[in-house]
């Protein structure tokens, strides 16, 4: 691949709809089900999935020549693991507030598929510029899906957009629940690709 | 096999890098999380305390359950004695005395326990259950209690803090520390949860059951403490909202019913469990001719 294609404006569109995690790429589905309860969840965990991501491609990417081929997967395991850990314990420290909303979040990510499978398909394969960029695009992506997912499940489960009362009563708490993700993340894949096709057709068109 | 070395190489170096990087930002963060800990801890216990009263100290009594070789399980307490410093008394499961051995070193926090506790009872394995924090005023009168404990709650520990008053009843429960669901197990930080325990007797804890029921509206606006002064209600107000209700069982949150139940049981056993220790503690610490300073 060559590192002149990507530019910036390219990766950040290239994550946030062409190759979006959740609705195109369909990957970390799991928290994405479990975590959408509301639109802060979302945001929280979009938020330490943007940071690792992107700790973790640059990472990568500066030593993409000097990780072996055959043990590269367990390479990018500890590389997340040891980036998970450092923000973990940064934050426990220095921003022991925000620790405690984060915290939950944070562990999680280690087992991501969406990190570790842009370590492999992106940043493995390319120079740091662009893998940094990639990181950002994809993190944005998730968080944006991550929250549109939020918006709908809160809104219909609580009544409530960013704790914020919309609603006096709780329309379905069903949504809140965690089942409820998969039917909220199929709906809005299915809204989502239907969008693009129809801006794909009306641009090839004119 | 060349192949198979340099593989083997480049993983090491890599886990060495990763673990001296860990290492690094480890000792530069942890006595930093510590304190930030501890300052959660006493800003937490200070919300149960009279403000116009300022205490006159918090005497700690860590419990730990000990393991000796060849001979029964004993459960042991580190508890502060008047004068200044700190005993270990080991007792019986049924509370008869085995020993009072004064500590020599600190024991401020759980390592420095480990070392202290080490180096008085050699041989045996200490391993701690909870701590109980008694908040004294000048003359040595309890204005509260605290106890620090943990229960399961629905994946791993949920790290408690109840606070009792002189007479033993409930003020408050906080939460700590969890890994609860967010959005579901996780409101057991919720005041609407947190606050239901907030008043019950020690008759009441005894029989305190969980239920499966909507909460009320307007005892969601008692309970919700800090939002009282936004929401243009009076502490008279909001302690009325709740007197219809608060002699009933917990209701469970709503999706979480097993965090809800774990910690009911958690504050239920760690507070009846605190009253007949501290009994026994009273009672077998003079006769074992120690002079604990509470």
């Amino acid at each position: 691949m060559d590192a002149h294609e990507h530019t910036v404006l390219e990766r950040l569109s290239n994550g946030l709809i062409k190759e979006n995690p959740i609705f195109k790429l369909a990957l970390s589905m799991c928290p994405a089900v479990a975590m959408t309860n509301t639109v802060r969840n979302g945001f929280l965990l979009g938020l330490a999935v943007l940071f690792v991501q992107v700790a973790s491609n640059v990472t990568v990417s500066v030593f993409r020549r000097f990780i072996h081929e055959r043990i590269r997967i367990p390479a990018y395991i500890i590389i997340i693991a040891t980036w998970v850990s450092v923000s973990d314990m940064t934050l426990a420290a220095y921003a022991p507030g925000f620790y405690k909303e984060i915290a939950l979040y944070v562990k999680l990510i280690v087992v991501f598929a969406i990190i570790i499978s842009r370590l492999e398909v992106f940043a493995s394969r390319n120079t740091v510029w662009p893998s940094f960029w990639d990181g950002m695009g994809m993190g944005l992506g998730f968080m944006f899906a991550l929250m549109l997912v939020g918006c709908l499940r809160e809104f219909l489960g609580a009544g409530t957009l960013w704790g914020v009362e919309i609603l006096p009563f709780k329309p379905f708490f069903f949504w809140s629940l965690p089942p409820a993700g998969f039917f909220a993340i199929g709906l809005i894949m299915a809204l989502f690709i239907w969008l693009e096709r129809r801006f794909n057709a009306w641009r090839a068109k004119r | 096999m060349k192949e198979f070395l340099r593989i083997a190489l480049n993983l090491l170096v890599i886990s060495l890098v990763s673990a001296a990087l860990l290492g690094l930002v480890f000792t530069r963060t942890e006595n930093i999380r510590k304190r930030n800990e501890q300052a959660r801890l006493e800003a937490s216990m200070g919300r149960y305390l009279d403000p116009t009263a300022d205490p006159a100290h918090y005497a700690r009594i860590h419990r730990y359950l000990m393991e000796r070789p060849g001979q029964a399980a004993a459960v042991g307490y580190v508890l502060p004695v008047r004068g200044g410093g700190n005993a270990f008394l080991l007792l019986t499961p049924d509370g008869e005395v085995l020993s009072a051995t004064p500590l020599d070193g600190p024991v401020d926090d759980e390592a420095e326990r480990d070392a202290t506790l080490a180096r008085a009872l050699p041989g045996a394995a200490a391993h701690y259950a909870d701590s109980y924090i008694l908040a004294l005023d000048a003359s040595g009168h309890r204005m509260a209690s605290f106890i620090q404990g943990r229960t399961g709650g629905f994946k791993t520990w949920v790290h408690l803090l109840v606070a009792l008053g002189p007479d033993g009843s409930v003020k408050g429960l906080e939460i700590l520390r969890h890994e609860e669901d967010p959005g579901l197990g996780a409101e057991i930080e919720q005041e609407y949860f947190r606050n239901q325990f907030a008043g019950r007797t020690l008759d009441e804890l005894r029989t305190l059951g969980v239920v499966r029921l909507p909460l009320p509206e307007d005892y969601r606006r008692g309970l919700e403490r800090s939002r009282w002064a936004a929401r243009g209600i009076t502490p008279e107000q909001g302690r009325a909202l709740c007197a219809p209700y608060g002699h009933e069982d917990i209701h469970a949150i709503t999706g979480a019913t097993i965090s809800s139940r774990r910690v009911t049981e958690g504050v239920k056993r760690l507070v009846l469990a605190f009253v007949k220790r501290m009994e026994t503690v009273e009672s077998t610490a003079r006769a074992a001719g120690l002079e604990p300073a509470f």
